[in-house]
């Protein structure tokens, strides 16, 4: 999106700065070229734009003006995130949850005076505990598999003798004082007896 | 992944020894400080942002290093974070051009660049007023434009590399240069005319 700033003369030749930049084509060099020997206003054109562009390439190259490379790692060091940094990039390696566990317990019992219990949690952790709870779930999924195999698909069939039959369904429970009623076309579909629900 | 004369410069400053970082860092640091502050300052006109903004720009690389991927030149990775940490305190600072070098020198510039009242007899001739009066002229330009000038003319990087630093085609890198041109010479036509007027005498 540009900026009101940015509408000044946006007309003339958009390959002039280009041209003079070194950034055409050899095939586009070659038309602009004839063009600029054909029009002596793309040529004052172009003019300008070569005193323009020597100005900006003319500006001096600032030397640094900067504090030593020692008052910049003071102002890093100072930073509160930049000491724990320093600690993640040396960490040997990552903590599993088991010996965190372990570390703990460790603390508890030291603190309290007793012998900690030979029982390694992370042990129990590994071997019983997570096996188990897969194992659940296993013969969950197995059973729930077992039973809706087992349940036969409803199958439905078309009545055509129950045409003309007239129904009547009390739903005052839902509705005090209602009921529905009609009468059974060909249309009527009902289990078929002694299979499906 | 390409080849870098500074990959080796990076992996130094990525591990985990702080001898070794340190060094690198320091060696990283002086190499790159004065392209840095130059590409700042042209951006932002001004010695004091231009410090500052470069302390920021070797702040966030010591804090970044390990994210560098080798996939790109590191010196467009540097780019980029400048003219980045450039356009946003440019876009934080009043949009009017403010001081320029020192106080008198920019005032002048202004005023010759506003309507061309101010005609000192030997201005042109000047080369600190001159230059004031262009890094003025390159104030008023939109920021990416602001950025495309200084990447080009100034650090002298090709369109792909600007491309990179500025996350556009080379397409958008030339419409933007062209763009950028054409207001340039809109602001500085005074100047232009000034130089042509003195050549003639």
């Amino acid at each position: 999106m540009s900026s009101p700033r940015d509408s000044g003369q946006q007309g003339g030749d958009e390959h002039a700065v280009l041209y003079l930049d070194g950034g055409l084509t050899p095939a586009e060099r070659a038309a602009f070229e004839r063009k600029l020997e054909e029009s002596s206003d793309l040529r004052s054109e172009v003019d300008r734009l070569r005193k323009v562009r020597s100005l900006v390439c003319g500006l001096t190259r600032k030397r640094a003006i900067l504090p030593s490379f020692e008052t910049l790692l003071e102002r890093l060091d100072a930073e509160p995130g930049a000491a724990l940094q320093v600690v993640l990039r040396n960490l040997p390696r990552k903590e599993a949850p088991a010996d965190l566990l372990d570390r703990i317990l460790d603390r508890f019992f030291e603190r309290d005076g007793r012998r900690r219990p030979t029982l390694k949690w992370g042990a129990v952790w590994r071997g019983l505990v997570v096996p188990g709870l897969a194992a659940a779930a296993l013969l969950l999924v197995a059973l729930n598999l077992h039973g809706w195999r087992e349940r036969p698909a409803p199958r439905f069939e078309k009545h055509g003798a129950l045409k003309g039959v007239r129904f009547q369904f009390d739903v005052s429970r839902s509705v005090p004082g209602a009921t529905i009623s009609g009468t059974t076309d060909s249309r009527t579909y009902l289990p078929r007896p002694g299979g499906g629900r | 992944m390409m080849e870098d004369d500074d990959f080796e410069l990076v992996r130094r400053c990525q591990s985990r020894d702080p001898d070794v970082y340190e060094a690198a860092f320091r060696e990283l640091y002086e190499r790159y400080q004065d392209r840095v502050y130059n590409t700042a300052y042209r951006v932002l006109g001004s010695a004091g942002d231009a410090a500052d903004v470069s302390q920021e720009v070797f702040l966030t690389i010591f804090r970044k290093i390990g994210e560098f991927q080798f996939s790109s030149r590191f010196f467009t990775w540097i780019y980029r974070i400048t003219v980045n940490l450039s356009i946003d305190r440019r876009r934080r600072v009043n949009s009017a051009p403010h001081m320029v070098g020192d106080g008198a020198t920019a005032g002048r510039a202004l005023a010759v660049l506003e309507d061309g009242s101010e005609n000192p007899p030997d201005a042109w001739a000047d080369a600190e007023f001159l230059e004031s009066r262009v890094q003025l002229a390159i104030m008023r330009l939109s920021p990416k434009l602001q950025a495309t000038v200084v990447l080009r003319y100034i650090e002298d990087l090709p369109y792909s590399e600007i491309g990179d630093v500025m996350n556009c085609s080379i397409g958008t890198v030339k419409s933007r240069l062209n763009r950028a041109h054409r207001n340039l010479e809109q602001s500085l036509r005074p100047v232009i005319d000034e130089m042509a007027a003195g050549g003639e005498e």
